[in-house]
């Protein structure tokens, strides 16, 4: 699994990065880690144990690649193709997806808790059991998805669809939906409140 | 130290793995089964599993542990005090245990809210079936509620905002996730301290 060491700038509470003893943000000449980082990435096809936090990466091909048991909260993605991926067990909370493309991914016990989505395709993905609570999406298309068991709670949804989707246990409840479509989608299986309530 | 974590098909449940940078004495949490893939997991990074953490007797939790006393001398910890007619160490909240090096802390859940106890080993908490990622795991009844408020004031709010969450079942979380997202919690908090204050104690 990733590691546990926190960076040791002071007072900085982020974990290390992966192969140092300080986070992307307290690491000197952060620029030709994180080149290191984006080769390493590039040309490895199992991403497995990474830990790097406040990575930011834009225009890159991440096409069948296999990210597993990883750390990429607080980073940035700016028109990055995750198609064909799978990723599991891994965290993307607090960060930033713009225009990137995650068409027929696997993405299983993934957490993306408080990240935002601009314009990203998560077309024809299976989608299980991960968590979207707090995300705030625009512009975001889930169509012909599988989301059996992921968590929308608390998320603030505009422009956004569901087309042709299983929803079966999919929870929204609390979720802020601003012209948002299900059509074909089994709805009635969402949650949408809590039941007890 | 490093952690590795399994998936277990019985239950859909995750096991855990506590092992030296290098080889050595390790620990494993909740295994739900022994398949291949976790023997390999043990194996191939030269662990010796010596001690068996029960969040909470389930068969998904559970069933591992015949298989792994029958490879490893190994000490079973849990709340009840006997699981699969094995008599483990009972341990209780509050405890602190020094497990081949790694201190680990026992923290208790209210008993009418879940039977799981949750453990703490640096800045990771094994949570069991109590806090999975955006979601508790049982509905509550207000009595439920009222407990789990003053157990997670006085246990899990005081704890830093970059904890990492290891759940029986789901997907990993951090506190800081589940502090500002998971209604079950922030439901049932009349406050949240700055995170200066939180990051203090």
């Amino acid at each position: 699994m990733f590691n546990f060491d926190i960076c040791k700038h002071e007072g900085c509470k982020s974990y290390s990065a992966t192969g140092y003893d300080y986070c992307l943000l307290h690491i000197n000449e952060s620029a030709d880690v994180i080149e290191n980082y984006r080769k390493t990435v590039m040309k490895q096809n199992l991403i497995r144990n990474y830990n790097i936090e406040h990575l930011s990466l834009a225009n890159e091909d991440l096409q069948n690649k296999y990210i597993i048991v990883s750390n990429f909260s607080n980073s940035a993605f700016v028109d990055i193709d995750f198609s064909e991926s799978k990723i599991l067990f891994s965290l993307f909370q607090f960060s930033t997806f713009k225009n990137c493309k995650f068409n027929r991914t696997i993405i299983k016990y993934t957490n993306f808790a408080g990240s935002t989505f601009e314009g990203c395709d998560f077309s024809e993905s299976d989608i299980v059991n991960s968590n979207f609570i707090g995300v705030e999406a625009a512009d975001c298309n889930f169509n012909d998805s599988n989301l059996y068991y992921t968590n929308f709670t608390n998320a603030a949804l505009s422009n956004v669809t569901f087309v042709d989707c299983n929803l079966k246990k999919t929870d929204f409840y609390r979720s802020k939906r601003d012209v948002v479509n299900f059509k074909y989608s089994n709805y009635e299986e969402a949650e949408f409140e809590r039941s007890w309530e | 130290m490093r952690c590795f974590y399994n998936f277990i098909l019985n239950g859909f449940s995750n096991t855990y793995i506590v092992g030296p940078d290098a080889s050595g004495e390790a620990i494993i949490v909740d295994p739900g089964e022994l398949n291949i893939k976790l023997f390999k997991l043990i194996e191939d990074n030269d662990f010796y599993i010596k001690h068996i953490l029960i969040t909470h007797d389930d068969s998904p939790h559970t069933e591992g542990i015949r298989s792994l006393l029958k490879i490893y001398d190994a000490k079973v910890y849990s709340n009840s005090g006997e699981i699969h007619d094995i008599k483990t160490v009972r341990v209780k909240a509050g405890m602190e245990l020094n497990l081949s090096g790694f201190k680990v802390k026992v923290l208790g859940v209210p008993e009418p809210l879940t039977n799981s106890i949750l453990f703490k080993i640096q800045n990771i908490l094994f949570t069991g079936d109590s806090i999975g990622a955006g979601r508790l795991n049982k509905k509550l009844t207000s009595l439920e509620r009222d407990k789990l408020k003053l157990y997670l004031e006085k246990h899990l709010l005081y704890m830093d905002n970059n904890t990492i969450i290891l759940p029986g079942h789901g997907p990993p979380s951090t506190l800081k996730a589940e502090r500002m997202f998971n209604p079950d919690i922030t439901d049932i908090l009349e406050y949240l301290p700055a995170e200066d204050e939180m990051n203090r104690h």
